[in-house]
């Protein structure tokens, strides 16, 4: 059963702009994805659907075979806790906590605060030592590393990253992806990337090529 | 729920600037609804106060029908003599209740002492019966019996005249020489006019300073019965007498204390009325930073949103944030409330004195109720939720995509 599938996904923004058009995908338990195309295509609209933080025009997303349609508040509230971790190009971290609070915040919502398991996270992305730092403190790539431990808190089974490279310089752009990409190795989360970088995209087992809203070609390694 | 609860106390004290700005406007309502309150609360006590601690079983009759002013005590002079018959004593004397019956007779005269000369009013009464429906009580010698003999009222002895007039002193009266026997005691507050009152026997008055009629009767309630009940039988009786006409007024204790109630209840509904338009100021100003301390962290809102917090989260937090500043805006708000009333009662302290217009001199302090302070802790709780739930309701109803992208 794939972990997120979109069959016929539409998005249409008012007043009458067409973000998507047509968007079938699945995406397997444990692949790792890029997703690539000009800017304006509907990359990040396609990936904001696939994490539940919008609802589509037509069409459905399910997220473990379950329509997320008939979905209330607090049952997508659940699978975005449960199931699918966020990243973000522009970090998105809350400035009045700390590091170490930012990271147990999805554990906190989830009613099972686990700052142990945030602990260990943070050093494993290697910021063991700036626990109590505020995200204003941190460099942008440190700041990034962050959010991935925050995406990974939960346990997830889906990783989102819409150019979480893309406010990075190169050489840190290059350590954040070599930390997603040894991710979904090691534990097999899944991961969808979104891209500008043909050379990022290349990392990934499949690519997805997207153009006004629709997906115009796809390559499997 | 206890992490959520941590989480809005930490918001608040992360922003501490817009946290103090926010609970700045609520106590600034606060404050101002009960300071306003509490101060009228303080001058209605001690004018009840005033009117209680005398008399409270002495019923006057004057002539004249009485109109609405502001101090009814003091009107002694106004009232035309005559009106009030020996006739009207009589029948008063055989009500049920009515121990002490006083006729009396004021004037205003003449009093000269150590060369200097003032108009004062003199009442004149039978010396049995002054001293016993007499509430406010000898200080110095003893009360007046027979003769030229003169009892001064406080002020008169201590306080008008360049030099202190004690007993055994002599005093002219209209030209005629009476010896000082006794001096009153201060009766202040309301009843100051009593201070600058001289008293004579009713005999003398009439032998050597020519007055006669009857201005005022002053009857003594028996104990046990009703004064209220026994005023409106002497009230029924005198019109009786005059064929329904009321050309006379019968002033009881409660006829005192709803003049001064409807005094107070008329300056209560002014404060009220101000106190109402600054919560409202207030209420506005808390309304108007929740809104915008919520705005500005819709973006915060779609982040906790997509890392998986509901809906009911959401707004628990921002209920929490803004219940804990309606909470404690209040407390302060009765806090500095106190003292704003005490400013304000101070202030018209001064303009009273200045003007020199009333004659309540014990200074009014503010008067915070528990009823009070429940009432204004409930409304400023109530505000700050409301003013803090429905934005918040607004923001968590985005979808998290929306909120994520607001600027
Ligand atoms: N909230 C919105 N309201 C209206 N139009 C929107 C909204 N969000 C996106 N769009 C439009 O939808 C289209 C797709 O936007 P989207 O952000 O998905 O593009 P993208 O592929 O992520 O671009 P980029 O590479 O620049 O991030 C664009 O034309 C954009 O202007
Ligand atoms: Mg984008």
């Amino acid at each position: 059963m794939p972990v997120v599938e979109c069959r016929n996904v539409w998005k249409i923004y008012e007043p009458k702009v067409p973000a998507l058009r047509g968007i079938n995908l699945k995406v397997d338990s444990g692949e790792f994805i890029s997703i690539v195309g000009p800017s304006g295509c509907g990359k990040s609209t396609l990936l904001n659907l696939m994490g539940c933080l919008d609802v589509p025009t037509r069409g459905r997303v399910l997220i473990g075979g379950c329509d997320t349609r008939k979905l209330g508040d607090a049952e997508l509230s659940r699978l975005r806790r449960e199931k699918i971790g966020f990243v973000f190009q522009f970090f998105n971290l809350i400035p009045a906590l700390t590091v170490l609070e930012n990271v147990v915040l999805p554990t906190v919502f989830s009613g099972r605060k686990d700052p142990k398991k945030a602990k260990k996270l943070l050093e494993a992305v290697g910021l063991g030592s700036k626990l109590r730092r505020k995200p204003a403190e941190l460099s942008g790539g440190e700041r990034q590393r962050v959010a991935i431990a925050r995406a990974l808190v939960n346990d997830p089974e889906v990783v989102l990253a819409d150019e979480p490279t893309g406010n990075l310089d190169s050489e840190t752009g290059a350590a954040i992806l070599d930390l997603l990409s040894s991710l979904n190795r090691e534990t097999g989360v899944t991961l969808v990337l979104i891209t500008h970088d043909p050379e990022v995209a290349k990392r990934a087992e499949r690519i997805i090529y997207m153009k006004d809203g629709k997906i115009v070609r796809e390559v499997r390694k | 729920m206890k992490e959520i609860a941590r989480l809005a106390v930490y918001n608040l004290y992360h922003r501490k600037l817009r946290t103090f700005l926010t609970l700045t406007g609520v106590v600034i309502g606060v404050a101002s609804i009960v300071g306003l309150i509490g101060a009228a609360e303080g001058i209605n006590s001690v004018i009840t106060g005033e009117i209680e601690k005398f008399q409270s079983n002495v019923i006057a009759v004057v002539p004249g029908e009485f109109k609405l002013q502001f101090s009814p005590l003091s009107q002694y002079e106004g009232m035309k003599a005559g009106k009030l018959s020996e006739r009207d004593v009589e029948e008063i004397s055989k009500i049920p209740g009515a121990e002490t019956v006083m006729p009396s007779v004021s004037s205003r005269v003449r009093v000269e002492y150590g060369g200097e000369t003032m108009i004062l009013t003199v009442f004149a009464a039978d010396p049995e019966k002054f001293r016993e429906i007499d509430t406010i009580g000898v200080l110095e010698g003893r009360y007046f019996r027979s003769g030229r003999e003169v009892l001064l009222g406080y002020s008169v002895a201590k306080e008008l005249f360049e030099k202190e007039i004690g007993i055994r002193k002599k005093v002219r009266i209209n030209g005629v020489e009476f010896r000082v026997v006794g001096v009153m005691n201060k009766a202040g507050g309301l009843f100051r006019a009593f201070d600058t009152m001289i008293y004579v026997p009713k005999s003398s008055a009439k032998k050597y300073l020519e007055l006669s009629g009857i201005t005022e009767i002053d009857v003594k309630v028996e104990e046990g019965y009703d004064p209220g009940a026994v005023a409106s039988r002497i009230e029924e009786k005198l019109k009786e007498l005059r064929k329904g006409e009321k050309d006379f007024t019968v002033i009881s204790p409660d006829f005192s204390r709803s003049i001064a109630n409807q005094i107070l209840s008329a300056m209560q509904i002014l404060l009220g009325g101000i106190a109402g338009i600054s919560f409202l100021v207030g209420a506005i100003g808390i309304s108007n930073m929740m809104f915008t301390s919520v705005l500005e962290r819709t973006r915060e809102i779609g982040i906790m949103k997509a890392v998986g917090a509901t809906r009911r989260q959401i707004m628990a937090i921002f209920l929490i944030e803004s219940g804990v500043i309606g909470f404690f805006g209040g407390i302060l708000g009765v806090v500095f409330g106190y003292g704003i009333g005490e400013g304000f009662l101070a202030l018209r302290q001064y303009f009273v004195e200045k003007s020199g217009v009333q004659t309540v001199v014990e200074r009014p302090h503010v008067l915070i109720s528990p009823e009070l302070v429940v009432a204004a802790l409930l409304f400023s709780f109530a505000v700050g939720i409301l003013a803090g739930a429905i934005p918040a309701r607004r923001a968590a109803d985005l979808q998290p995509a929306e909120a994520l992208r607001y600027e």
